[in-house]
């Protein structure tokens, strides 16, 4: 009768594994789905630059996990940092992705995207590849990497054909900081913020 | 002969090279997060140097070529001649797939070859993919092939007049020159044509990184380390064949 039990209550607990591991993953790859197309809706849009720039920034702000991929960035310094500069270096590092990145998504050229599927790479943590189509039919892997906190989905990482932001911000942060110190790192940090807010006349290149 | 020569030398010299941890799936590990992933760069006060030139050369030489390219020349034609070059390093893929034993991507790399060449006129079109809707076989290269039977990447490297590479991939790399007919010394209108083809493709392939290159060139606090990463990232993806 005890064998019976123990059985009965191990198949309940792996059948609620399975099944909260399968509403995890529909959970992230339904905000994956919303993440691209509120992205596209927001570009798409027929209104001036400055107006999408901002709502961009709204939504972007709204679903990235800045503290988790501030972290990362940071590498082996974010244990030597004090909290203090752990919070300069946030706000910073938002400022700065916002003002680089931002202007990436400005300008809808006939772009088209389709989501080939989403996996669980580690418990609450998933990828979504999604196929970017350009206008003369080049496509492009694109990779949402995305962190699950307290029910909520957070995109923390994105990678285009195999080259991730976050990897390359690292690999760039941790090089200036190695040969600079930190404060330094930072002052140069603010005046790269300072240099991408000045405006600056922008080549049309595609034709 | 010489080339031959320099390949062994070059796979001697990188087959004594450790393979360095270099995993870029940033959920791989939640212990490592804060561990920095190095790539091995020991020549890095030269490679700096070398980024400079290649770049001041590529300012005044490669990036207005182009830019010129890009103005006097439609998308359709650049699409065009984007799969003729690709077309044209098929065998390549052949071989490496065979040696690599991807019977798949052999077979699919075979079939998109055959059929660009011929339907596809010289492979100026594209109907394996475009229209006949065959999968895309996984580009395939000798720098790929060391790599699958297990030979360390080397030191990262900045070639003069070149770019970025490792020694193996540089080892690979020498080896697909030996072999490739357009650096075989043959009749000069031949050789003409040949030449005309290999410029072609670096312009047609640095038309493509314009935005990337600027934009790395205009927003990077260090965009050497930026290349650098970027390259590293590109090529561990390609050798586990999860881009192409």
């Amino acid at each position: 009768m005890k064998l019976i039990k123990k059985f009965f209550y191990s198949t309940i607990c792996v059948f609620g594994l399975v099944f909260n591991s399968y509403a995890d993953l529909e959970g992230a790859s339904n905000f994956s789905k919303e993440f691209s197309e509120e992205i596209f809706n927001i570009v798409k849009q027929e209104k001036n630059v400055s107006q999408i720039r901002e709502e961009l920034i709204l939504y972007v702000k709204e679903n990235i996990d800045i503290t988790w991929t501030s972290r990362f960035v940071l590498g082996k310094h974010w244990k030597t940092t004090t909290p203090v500069e752990k919070a300069q270096f946030t706000n910073l590092f938002e400022e700065y992705l916002i003002l680089n990145y931002a202007p990436k998504f400005e300008g809808y050229n006939g772009e088209n995207y389709s989501i080939i599927d989403t996996k669980m790479l580690a418990p609450k943590k998933y990828v979504t590849k999604l196929i970017l189509t350009l206008s003369d039919k080049t496509e492009i892997l694109v990779e949402i990497y995305i962190l699950e906190k307290n029910n909520t989905f957070k995109a923390v990482d994105i990678a285009g054909e195999g080259v991730s932001f976050a990897a390359t911000q690292r690999a760039e942060f941790n090089s200036l900081i190695t040969a600079n110190g930190f404060p330094k790192f930072l002052d140069m940090l603010e005046d790269k913020i300072a240099n991408l807010k000045t405006p600056q006349t922008t080549e049309n290149a595609s034709k | 002969m010489n080339k031959t020569l320099l390949f062994f030398l070059l796979l001697f010299l990188t087959s004594s090279y450790k393979a360095h941890a270099d995993n870029y799936n940033i959920f791989s590990n939640e212990e490592e997060i804060e561990e920095e992933v190095e790539i091995y760069d020991p020549f890095e006060k030269i490679n700096r140097k070398f980024y400079s030139f290649n770049m001041t050369l590529d300012k005044y030489t490669l990036r207005p070529a182009a830019k010129l390219y890009r103005n006097i020349t439609s998308k359709e034609v650049r699409k065009s001649v984007t799969n003729f070059t690709t077309n044209l390093t098929m065998p390549f893929t052949i071989v490496n797939s065979l040696l690599q034993g991807d019977i798949k991507n052999f077979t699919r790399a075979t079939g998109s070859f055959v059929i660009n060449s011929t339907i596809g006129i010289l492979g100026i079109f594209d109907p394996a993919h475009q229209n006949i809707k065959m999968k895309r076989p996984n580009r395939e290269d000798f720098g790929q092939t060391l790599a699958k039977y297990k030979i360390g990447p080397g030191p990262y490297l900045i070639i003069p007049f070149m770019g970025p590479y490792t020694l193996r991939h540089i080892s690979g790399q020498s080896a697909e020159w030996a072999y490739n007919p357009v650096w075989k010394d043959g009749l000069d209108e031949e050789e003409k044509l040949r030449y005309s083809i290999t410029a072609l493709n670096i312009v047609n392939k640095r038309e493509k990184l314009l935005e990337y290159l600027d934009d790395i060139e205009k927003n990077s606090l260090d965009p050497y380390t930026v290349v650098k990463s970027a390259y590293y990232q590109r090529r561990l993806k390609l050798i586990n064949n999860e881009t192409n």
